[in-house]
C-alpha cells in the first residue's frame, strides 16, 4: 500500500509538470506519425522493375562506387505460380533482360570490375585500383561466364531483399536474357511497396523488394534506438531528476524522515516511482507505435514490444546514477549532468569494445594495455549500447530469415562474450551496486 | 514515565559543536518548551530524537525506544520549522499520502483527514494545490499532518509561525486540548509569551549547552521587587527604609523597593505612612519568561 502511495505521489508530481504534457504530446505525435505511414503493395512486375533500378552500381572499398548509367533492365511476363507441394509460399516467374546493347556492355563491364574487386579484396595490400578499372581489358568487354552473370544478379536482388530467387540464363532468347523464379521469404507475397508518409503528403517507392517485416523493423528500430532510446530516455532522465532532490529539500525531507518508514525503503520507492513513470511513457511510445505500424501494415510482430522492458531497464541503470548524485548533492542539475556524462561514457566504452578493440580489421594493431583497459571497463560498466544493438538484432531477426539477414549484410557480429545474459546481468549488478551506495549514503546522512 | 530521555547528548557537524552534552527529561502529558537562540541546538536535538540526525555521542530515548526507532516514530507527530510540502499536492492529498505512510486504512484516513482539516479550519481549501496557500494555511496543514495519526507525542517547531493572532489563539487551544487528552507536546518557539501561556516546563539551550530548565513557575518566580504608587514626597523616607535592609529608589509616580528575604512590604508601607506619604497602590513585580530567557542567554539582568 505504501508503494502504491509513492506511485500515486510520483504520478501526481509528474502530471503536475507542464513539461510532462509536452513530452506526452511529443510521444503521441510520434505515434501519429506512425499512423500516417502506409504501404501499398506494388504489382509484382512493377516491383521487380523497381528493384532493378539499383543494379547498376558496383561498390568498391568504402566510399568508392561506380555507376553504369546505361545499364537498364526490363522485366516482363510476370505471372504468379500457385503454391504447390514443393513450394508452400507464393511465387512468381518473370523474364529479365538488358534493355539494349549498351546496357549489355555495361552489364559485362560491371561484372568484370566486380570480379577484379573480389580478387583484390583477398590480397593483403587491399584494393589496388581505386578507379575500378579492370587491368588488361578494354571495351568491348567479353561476356563473362553465365555463372558470373547469375551471381551478379543474384547479389543485386539479395541486396534489396529478394533472397529466394532462381536465375537461369535464357539461352533461347539470347545474351542478356534471363528467366527468374521468385519465392516469398515470409508470409507475405507482396514484392514491393509504394510508401506514403503524412497521409500521402510525401510518397515514393522505398525499399523496393523488401519484405514488409523488414520495413516494419526499420521503423521500429528507429523508434526503439533513437526516438525512445535517446530522446525518450533523455527526457525521462530530465523529468525524473527533480524527484529525489525535491524529496530531499529542506523542510520536506524532515517530515518524510520522521514517518515510520525506513530511509532505504523511502529511496527505493522513489526510485521505483521514477521507473514506473518511464515504463508508462515507454508503453505509450512503443506500444502506440507498435499498434500504428501493425495496423497500417497489417503486420503483427510482438518482438518489438520487448523494447518497453529493455528501455525501462536502460533507464533503471541511468536513473540509479541520477539517484546517487541526487543523494550526494541534492541537486537536480548535478544529477542530470552526471547521468548524461555516465551514459556517454558507457556508450563510448561499449563502442570502443565492439568497434575498436574487437574489430577484426584492427586486429593486432591495438596495444595490449588498451585492450586490457577496454575489456576491464566493458566488464565493469553497464552495457547500454550493447542492449540497444542486441535489441535491434533481435528485432531484425524476428522480421527476417537468417538467409535474408545474411544477404542484407545486416547481421551484427558481436565480440565473444557479448550476449543478452552478460549484458543484463552485469548491468543489473552495476545498477544494484550504485543503488546500494545511494541507500548507504542516504541512510547515514544528517538532514 | 519519561517520554523523552536525553543524557549527555553530543553532536558535532564537522568542527561545529551543535550539542555539548545535553541532558533532558520530558514526562508524559507535559507541554514542554524548548527555548534558545537560532543555532542554539534546539532543532538538532529534536532531529536526533526523530532519527533525522545521528548523535556523535550520548543517549537519546523517545517513548522508551532508542532515538529514531520506527516504532517510536509511529507515535510521533512532527512539524519542522520552515516545512515545505510538495506543492503538487492539495492539502487533502498530502495528508492522505502521509496517512498511508503511517499505515492508516483508507476509511480511517478519509475520516481522520476530514477531522483534522476541520480542526485547523482548512476544510474549504482542502482541495486546492498547496502552492496557492498562504504561509498561515501551510502552517495549518503542517499541524494537521502532525495530528493526523493520533500520535502520543508532538514535536512542534514554531507552530504559530506565520499565523495571524486569531489563528495563533486557535492553535494554542488545540495544543491545550491535546495536553488535556494526555498527549506530550514539545514546542520550540521564539514567541516566548505564547510558550509561557501554554507550557508547563521549559528548558533554555544556549550554544549547545542546557543553561536552565524547570517549570515556568519556578523560572519566573516572584522576586521581592515591589512598585509603590504614592502621593507625597517619598525621598525623606529613603534613609529610614534603607535602615531596614531594603533598598528603594524613586521612580516617576512612586518608589521601587527591593526587600531582603523574609521581610514584608508592610514594614516599608508603615515607614512611608508615618512620614505622611499616602500609598495609592502596591504592585509586586514578576519576571517574564522573556526576561529569564534574555538574562540566561545574554547574562544581562532584566528587571520585570
Amino acid at each position: 500500500m505504501i508503494f502504491l502511495a509513492f506511485l500515486r505521489d510520483s504520478l501526481r508530481e509528474t502530471i503536475d509538470k507542464k513539461s510532462f504534457w509536452i513530452l506526452a504530446s511529443i510521444c503521441i505525435f510520434f505515434v501519429l506519425l506512425c499512423f500516417s505511414i502506409s504501404f501499398t503493395p506494388l504489382p509484382p512486375e512493377a516491383a521487380f522493375q523497381e528493384a532493378t533500378t539499383s543494379f547498376n552500381v558496383v561498390m568498391g572499398p568504402t566510399f568508392l562506387r561506380k555507376r553504369f548509367d546505361k545499364m537498364r533492365f526490363e522485366v516482363s511476363n510476370c505471372r504468379e505460380v500457385p503454391p504447390d507441394a514443393l513450394f508452400k509460399e507464393a511465387r512468381y516467374e518473370f523474364s529479365l533482360k538488358l534493355k539494349d546493347e549498351d546496357a549489355l556492355q555495361e552489364f559485362y563491364e560491371a561484372i568484370w570490375k566486380e570480379s577484379a574487386l573480389e580478387r583484390d579484396k583477398t590480397k593483403e595490400e587491399g584494393y589496388k585500383d581505386p578507379k575500378l578499372d579492370v587491368p588488361g581489358m578494354t571495351k568491348p568487354y567479353p561476356a563473362p561466364s553465365e555463372r558470373e552473370q547469375v551471381k551478379y544478379l543474384q547479389k543485386r536482388f539479395a541486396q534489396v531483399g529478394h533472397v529466394s530467387l532462381w536465375i537461369m540464363p535464357d539461352e533461347a532468347a539470347g545474351p542478356g536474357h534471363f528467366s527468374l523464379k521468385w519465392i516469398a521469404t515470409g508470409p507475405h507475397k507482396e514484392v514491393g511497396y509504394r510508401a506514403s508518409f503524412l497521409f500521402g503528403l510525401f510518397s515514393g517507392t522505398i525499399g523496393s523488394g523488401l519484405q514488409v517485416g523488414l520495413i516494419a523493423s526499420t521503423i521500429e528500430t528507429i523508434f526503439a534506438e533513437w526516438v525512445a532510446g535517446v530522446f525518450g530516455l533523455l527526457a525521462g532522465l530530465i523529468f525524473t531528476a527533480f524527484s529525489v532532490p525535491g524529496m530531499l529539500e529542506k523542510g520536506n525531507v524532515e517530515i518524510l524522515l520522521s514517518k515510520p518508514i525506513s530511509r532505504i525503503t523511502l529511496l527505493l520507492y522513489k526510485y521505483l516511482g521514477g521507473l514506473t513513470y518511464v515504463f508508462l511513457l515507454s508503453v505509450i511510445l512503443i506500444g502506440g507505435s507498435w499498434l500504428a505500424i501493425s495496423l497500417r501494415m497489417n503486420y503483427w510482430n510482438t518482438t518489438y514490444l520487448w523494447s518497453i522492458g529493455i528501455l525501462t531497464f536502460q533507464f533503471a541503470i541511468l536513473y540509479s546514477i541520477s539517484v546517487l548524485f541526487a543523494v550526494l548533492w541534492r541537486s537536480w542539475l548535478g544529477s542530470i549532468l552526471m547521468t548524461t556524462v555516465s551514459w556517454f561514457g558507457f556508450w563510448a566504452v561499449n563502442w570502443i569494445h565492439q568497434d575498436v578493440i574487437h574489430n577484426p580489421i584492427l586486429a593486432g594493431k591495438i596495444p595490449d594495455w588498451v585492450t586490457s583497459v577496454g575489456d576491464l571497463l566493458y566488464f565493469i560498466l553497464p552495457k547500454t549500447r550493447y542492449l540497444d544493438k542486441l535489441n535491434n538484432e533481435m528485432l531484425r531477426k524476428s522480421h527476417a530469415t537468417d538467409e535474408l539477414m545474411k544477404a542484407l549484410a545486416g547481421t551484427v557480429h558481436f565480440p565473444p562474450g557479448v550476449s543478452w545474459e552478460s549484458a543484463i546481468i552485469s548491468s543489473a549488478i552495476f545498477t544494484m551496486i550504485i543503488l546500494a551506495l545511494a541507500c548507504w549514503r542516504f541512510s547515514r546522512k544528517d538532514y | 514515565m519519561a517520554v523523552v530521555e536525553i543524557k549527555s547528548l553530543v553532536k558535532h557537524y564537522g568542527k561545529v559543536q551543535a550539542l555539548k552534552g545535553v541532558s533532558l527529561s520530558v514526562e508524559k502529558g507535559e507541554i514542554f518548551g524548548l527555548l534558545g537562540r537560532n543555532g542554539a541546538g534546539k532543532t538538532t536535538m529534536v532531529k536526533i530524537l526523530l532519527g533525522i540526525v545521528q548523535p556523535t555521542s550520548g543517549f537519546a530515548f523517545l517513548l522508551e525506544q532508542p532515538a529514531g526507532a520506527a516504532e517510536a516514530r509511529k507515535r510521533v507527530g512532527f512539524l519542522p520549522e520552515d516545512h515545505r510540502f510538495p506543492d503538487y499536492h492539495t492539502g487533502r492529498s498530502v495528508l492522505d499520502f502521509y496517512g498511508t505512510l503511517y499505515g492508516m486504512s483508507r476509511s480511517d484516513r478519509l475520516k481522520r483527514i476530514a477531522e483534522v482539516l476541520d480542526l485547523v479550519h482548512l476544510t474549504e481549501a482542502a482541495d486546492r494545490k498547496i502552492r496557492t496557500y498562504s504561509k498561515g494555511m501551510k502552517q495549518r496543514v503542517g499541524l494537521a499532518q502532525a495530528m493526523l495519526h493520533r500520535p502520543d507525542v508532538f514535536f512542534l517547531d514554531e507552530p504559530t509561525d506565520g499565523v495571524d493572532p486569531i489563528g495563533r489563539r486557535e492553535i494554542r487551544e488545540v495544543l491545550v486540548q491535546l495536553k488535556n487528552e494526555g498527549k506530550t507536546i514539545f514546542v520550540n518557539s521564539h514567541i516566548l509569551s505564547e510558550v509561557e501561556l501554554i507550557t508547563s516546563r521549559v528548558a533554555i539551550l544556549e550554544e549547545g549547552t542546557m543553561k536552565k530548565q524547570g517549570s515556568v513557575q519556578e523560572l519566573t518566580k516572584t522576586q521581592n521587587l515591589y512598585e509603590l504608587k504614592v502621593e507625597g514626597d517619598p525621598v525623606p523616607s529613603l534613609d529610614a527604609i534603607a535602615k531596614t535592609g531594603a533598598s528603594a529608589r524613586k521612580v516617576p509616580g512612586g518608589l521601587e523597593v527591593v526587600l531582603p528575604d523574609g521581610m514584608k512590604i508592610g514594614t516599608v508601607i508603615d515607614i512611608l505612612r508615618n512620614r505622611g506619604v499616602e500609598i495609592m497602590g502596591v504592585n509586586q513585580k514578576k519576571q517574564s519568561l522573556e526576561d529569564i530567557f534574555i538574562e540566561t542567554v545574554t547574562g544581562e539582568v532584566v528587571e520585570g
